[in-house]
């Protein structure tokens, strides 16, 4: 048996142990350390033929790496998972206007605001009811980084890309982005101008405070032809650049989320929550922290 | 003077092989000595003061009990004429042969002729009363010991008294021997299976003494034998075969008897070890499991740790990776059956339990008549699993709960019947449940309708009945008509459900018959037969998955049918050489046909019978070019009906065929001596008419499957081994593969989710003193195929990120997979049961081991899911044996 007692003290050795990441060291999606589009908000979230929609990206960047955002719009038939597909070479130095917009820009922040408008034609050939159901049109927005090379050298790796959907239709209901007036910590509402002075290490439990109009009504008609009223599933996202969030994804009713204080004093950070309504409705707020 | 030949030992039963091709090779009586011969003293011995002499050899004997070869395989001390003279006794000798359920088996078994030069006694003028007596039993069982040897040695003071010749125990183990002389004598016995025993004992004028000897058995000497290997292959050739000893201390086992089969080459290392059977580069559900010739739908539980049959009731295990004969059908791969017991020698009971599980067993013969001699066998077992109720107390801190549970039962009975019939009732049954859940108010994602528990749960029950007539000396007609449900629940929270639900009557009936020594033809039927049923219930359609913001329409599906498989087979075994047992050729042919019908939502408003069929021409042979060494190989196609899941159709009735499979082999195998032996075979897998993915499905009402795939796979199996003739046992096996797949013909190859181009396992125990034992078992695996991903793009409606591919579909390989694990054996053997305390300790040292990646929320970064951390183990099992 003694010669056992070498082998005994082994177990559980793992080889090459620290080579590789562990899961549970992975980047956790709600805290933010680097370049992020958070959300996309069209206003509205569904157009009826001929209505405008103008939009907002949520952009993350505690490093101040970007000062651009491009935006790019395309039909269901070029959409695919990674949104709608663009050519770099339309961000040529000497591209003109209408060379963007064939290429399917839609804004070029902060010097052309994003906007869609919905075109009467991108309906035609569909039955009554599936106009009542619309088509979606997405829309890319990609936050360039200062130094980002134009043209062939385009790297999309040097860019945060994210996309949303916008549903355009002849709904009688169309949706509406939900409402938030303010956020709270730990049921006090917060101004969005203050810093919140937090303790370190500490636990606390951020909500958004919903407009009374948030959760819509609406009426859907089903696949067999029959109207049906419904009533809007919120959930939320939350983010911070610094800290532990306990659930990054939270369900009305229990939109709460408990958010930990990072331990060091005198850090500063922000929170994020988006707020959605399955329906392509979006909204979000933010505020600002520091530990005491 | 004169010689004596003082101790008879058998030892090692070194192999065993049973002559009916149907019975599996347990060896229930074990051979002993029927005529003695007595050897001559070598006199080179006696000039060399050498009083004793003992020498091992190795016996051969056939059905018969005559001797038919033997091989002197060591002499103490050597070299001074014991070896001849004990080989010439031993080939002169007779021997009562082993037995089997099935009647006498040749065998061959390690053989101690044991020399003493001793004083002859003079003969007493009459019988002397009996004045020394005893009873020899066997500890942990209490058995009575027959044909044991006892022998008296004088160890008292002064001049040694003439020797007493030795006795054997009578049938109840008693002993009795005359005119004694007193004083003082140590008794020595020797069993067939046991460690010796002495006991110095004080014989007094006039007065009987009575001895109680109790013997050990030998740890070193098993006599169950579990087969693995083709069972329809003669067994007349080397059988590869694993005793019940080495299966039972393979680390990480679980003492399973089928989860050694995962040990074997040409079985992939299945993730998490559960037990997926992945052979010859084949997806799992392309090979079968059967108990007792009927197809199961699982023989593992979901854990992945134990089979669903308690390690007691298992027979033989036969593990056929491929090239089979068409008894066996309705999969394109490997073939795996599980055989219980068909008799029962002794009544055992064992409980036990380990980390996992509990679990009893209770075997035993009642009688059913007033003379007794009329016995009805029963084996019960169960088994119920406890992680249930530790896993909370690990994960207090956890946001979510695990609870895996499982049980399982199975009741045998054995028939008392005449000699030429055989029947028998198994009813076995399992229940499996896992369910994941977090609280009420924490979210589960971001989806409403994906809240709440995940469960899933499966049960499966059987009830098997066989029916052995040997109608003829060379026909015998078998048949197994089995009844049995299997029921699937899924759900996820109230918006996902699945109940699934399937009664199977099978039947499977063959008559075999033995035309002559070189021909002997079977026909066959293998009929698969029920209804099936299911409700599904979902938050949406399959069309509503294309738009995540749009609304969904819940659905519920329901369905139902007949499933139908009325196969019949024909086999010849051929053995066209004068020397019979030389070449055996075994051409077959299998019928495959299949009939569905529908009802229900799910196959749409006009559903209408669905029939196919398939042949299979197979043939496989083996030639023993020269005595020990064979080749082999085969050929033939293997056809493979649609799985449950892709036959309920989507609104349309499936449009599919079966699955086919061209599987060859070609191998050879050599037997180097008793305990040393190897194989190498070398196989190649064409796969055509695959199910996958239809590319033009288009939604609800249309084929979601096609028989659109092709695979391959090819590679190289190699297994050595070191039989357990002493107290070492092992083998080491290695296979090399590659396996690859493509969705449709104008498609690249890509590897196989599993393919692992280098298997390799090695396994070895010792018995050491003092009834401990060790093992280990280290595994070396090639990593398994991955698709690379990188910098994701935000899909802002859905909160997460979609990865761009950027390599090759299953393109790179995951770090190689390696573990060792190690476990330790000590059995308290008591004069009424035994008490085995095992550690098993998985994983004692390992490598990273990676089962999947699993990539950050953006793609920017990613870590490796790791495989089974180190798992110690510690069991205890109780048996009692009568």
């Amino acid at each position: 048996m003694r010669r056992l007692v070498p082998l005994l003290l082994l177990a559980g050795c793992v080889i090459n142990s620290d080579k590789y990441t562990r899961p549970r060291d992975l980047a956790p999606q709600a805290i933010v350390t680097s370049l992020r589009i958070l959300a996309i908000q069209a206003d509205p979230p569904e157009l009826a033929p001929g209505e405008t929609a103008v939009f907002r990206a949520l952009i993350a960047d505690p490093d101040d790496l970007s000062d651009n955002t491009l935006w790019v719009a395309c039909g269901p038939d070029r959409a695919s998972d990674f949104g709608c597909p663009f050519d770099p070479a339309a961000l040529d130095e000497d591209a003109t206007i209408e060379d963007l917009i064939a290429a399917g820009v839609i804004g070029f922040e902060p010097d052309l605001p994003p906007s869609l408008t919905a075109d009467a034609a991108w309906l035609e050939g569909l039955s009554d009811d599936e106009r009542l159901e619309g088509i979606n049109w997405t829309v890319n927005a990609l936050a360039l980084p200062a130094d980002a090379p134009a043209g062939d050298d385009f790297d999309f790796n040097s860019v945060e890309s994210a996309f949303k959907r916008v549903v355009v239709s002849e709904a009688p209901t169309p949706n509406n982005n939900p409402g938030i007036v303010s956020f709270a910590v730990d049921g006090v509402p917060i101004d969005g101008a203050a810093v919140v002075l937090v303790d370190a290490g500490e636990p606390y439990e951020l909500a958004p405070i919903l407009a009374d109009d948030a959760i819509e009504t609406y009426t859907f008609r089903n696949v067999d032809g029959e109207d049906e009223q419904r009533v809007e599933k919120l959930y939320a996202e939350w983010y911070a650049t610094g800290g532990t969030v306990d659930e990054f994804n939270t369900l009305d009713p229990f939109l709460e989320s408990t958010w930990i204080a990072p331990s060091e004093p005198e850090a500063e950070g922000t929170w994020w929550v988006v707020l959605k309504d399955r329906r392509g409705g979006i909204a979000f707020a933010q505020r600002r922290w520091r530990t005491r | 003077m004169r010689l004596l030949p003082l101790l008879l030992t058998l030892l090692v039963p070194a192999s065993a092989w049973a002559a009916d091709d149907e019975a599996p090779p347990v060896i229930t009586v074990m051979p002993s000595v029927d005529q003695w011969v007595e050897a001559p003293f070598p006199q080179s011995a006696a000039d060399a003061d050498a009083l004793t002499g003992r020498v091992v050899v190795r016996v051969s004997i056939d059905a018969t009990g005559v001797v038919v070869g033997a091989e002197v395989q060591s002499a103490d001390p050597p070299d001074l004429g014991f070896e001849a003279e004990a080989l010439d006794a031993v080939l002169r000798m007779r021997f009562n042969p082993a037995q089997s359920a099935d009647g006498p088996v040749p065998a061959t078994f390690d053989f101690a002729y044991n020399f003493e030069l001793a004083e002859v006694a003079d003969d007493p003028a009459a019988p002397a009363p009996v004045n020394l007596d005893g009873l020899v039993r066997e500890l942990g069982t209490r058995a009575p010991i027959p044909d044991a040897l006892v022998s008296l040695t004088w160890v008292g003071e002064g001049d040694a008294p003439p020797p007493i010749p030795q006795v054997t125990t009578d049938s109840e183990g008693r002993f009795a021997l005359r005119g004694v002389p007193p004083g003082r004598w140590k008794v020595a016995v020797v069993g067939p299976v046991h460690m010796p025993f002495s006991e110095q004992v004080e014989v007094t004028e006039g007065e009987a003494t009575s001895v109680g000897a109790w013997l050990r058995v030998d740890s070193t000497a098993s006599n169950e034998i579990v087969v693995f290997g083709e069972r329809d292959r003669p067994p007349e050739i080397t059988r590869r075969t694993l005793t019940s000893k080495e299966i039972r201390r393979i680390p990480g086992t679980f003492g399973d008897p089928v989860k050694v089969i995962q040990t074997l080459p040409g079985a992939a290392r299945s993730p998490f070890g559960t037990g997926l059977l992945i052979i010859r580069g084949a997806n799992p559900e392309d090979s079968g499991v059967y108990v007792d010739g009927i197809r199961v739908p699982l023989i593992y539980h979901l854990t992945g740790t134990t089979s669903v049959i308690a390690p007691d009731l298992v027979e033989s295990v036969d593990y056929l990776p491929g090239g089979y004969a068409a008894k066996f059908g309705r999969t394109s791969a490997g073939t795996i059956d599980v055989r219980t017991v068909q008799s029962i020698d002794e009544t055992r009971i064992s409980a036990g339990a380990d980390v996992l599980d509990a679990q009893a067993y209770v075997q035993t013969n009642i009688p059913v008549n007033k003379d007794g001699d009329k016995k009805l066998g029963v084996a019960i077992g169960a088994r119920r699993s406890y992680i249930d109720a530790f896993l909370p107390l690990f994960l207090n801190d956890s946001a979510f709960s695990i609870k895996p549970r499982y049980y399982d039962y199975q009741v045998k009975l054995l028939a008392p019947t005449p000699e030429h019939r055989r029947l028998s009732l198994f009813v076995y049954g399992f229940d499996d449940t896992l369910e994941i859940s977090t609280p009420e108010d924490r979210a589960q994602g971001s989806d409403a309708d994906a809240q709440g528990a995940l469960a899933t749960k499966y049960n499966s029950h059987r009830f098997i009945a066989r029916w052995e007539e040997d109608l003829r000396e060379n026909l015998t007609f078998r048949l197994i008509p089995s009844l049995g449900v299997d029921q699937t629940l899924f759900g996820l929270g109230d918006a996902l459900t699945f109940d699934g639900r399937a009664t199977n009557f099978q039947v499977r009936s063959e008559l075999q018959w033995e035309a002559s020594d070189a021909l002997t033809v079977t026909p066959g039927i293998d009929m698969l037969t029920g209804p099936w049923s299911f409700k599904f219930q979902a938050p949406l359609r399959i069309d509503d998955l294309d738009n995540p913001i749009g609304e969904r329409e819940p659905v519920g599906i329901s369905g139902g049918g007949t499933a139908t498989y009325p196969d019949t087979w024909l086999r010849f075994d051929l053995r066209p050489l004068d020397d019979r047992e030389r070449l055996l050729l075994t051409p077959s042919i299998r019928v495959n046909a299949l009939a569905l019908t529908y009802d229900g939502q799910a196959a749409g408003a006009d559903p209408k019978p669905f029939t196919r069929s398939a042949i299979d021409p197979r043939i496989s042979g083996v030639f023993e070019v020269v005595d020990g060494f064979s080749i082999k190989g085969s050929t033939g196609f293997y056809h493979q009906p649609p799985q449950p899941q892709e036959s309920i159709g989507i609104g349309v009735p499936p449009d599919l065929s079966y699955e086919r499979a061209w599987n060859s082999s070609f191998g050879i195998e050599h037997k180097i001596n008793d305990s040393i032996e190897y194989e190498i075979e070398g196989f190649w897998r064409d796969m055509s008419q695959l199910i996958d993915n239809n590319p033009d499905f288009g939604g609800f009402g249309e084929q979601p499957f096609a028989n659109v795939g092709f695979g391959r796979a090819y590679g190289l199996e190699v297994i050595a081994r070191h039989q357990p003739t002493g107290r070492f046992f092992g083998w080491v096996s290695y296979t090399l593969s590659r396996s690859e797949r493509k969705g449709n013909a104008d498609a690249d190859w890509t590897a196989f989710d599993f393919d692992q181009t280098h298997i390799m396992s090695a396994q070895a125990g010792y018995d050491l003193p003092l009834d401990f034992g060790v093992s280990f078992q280290v595994q070396y695996v090639t990593g398994n195929p991955d698709t690379p991903l990188n910098a994701g793009v935000y899909d802002a409606d859905q909160g997460f990120y979609n990865g761009f591919r950027v390599g090759d579909v299953n393109g790179q390989r995951l770090p190689d997979f390696f573990q060792t694990s190690l476990r330790v054996d000590k059995t308290f053997v008591y004069k009424s049961w035994e008490l085995a305390a095992y550690l098993d300790m998985l994983n004692i040292v390992r490598g990273v081991n990676p089962e999947f990646t699993l990539y950050n929320f953006d793609y920017s970064d990613a870590a490796y899911v790791r495989g089974l951390p180190f798992i110690p183990n510690l069991g205890i099992e109780a048996r009692i044996r009568r």
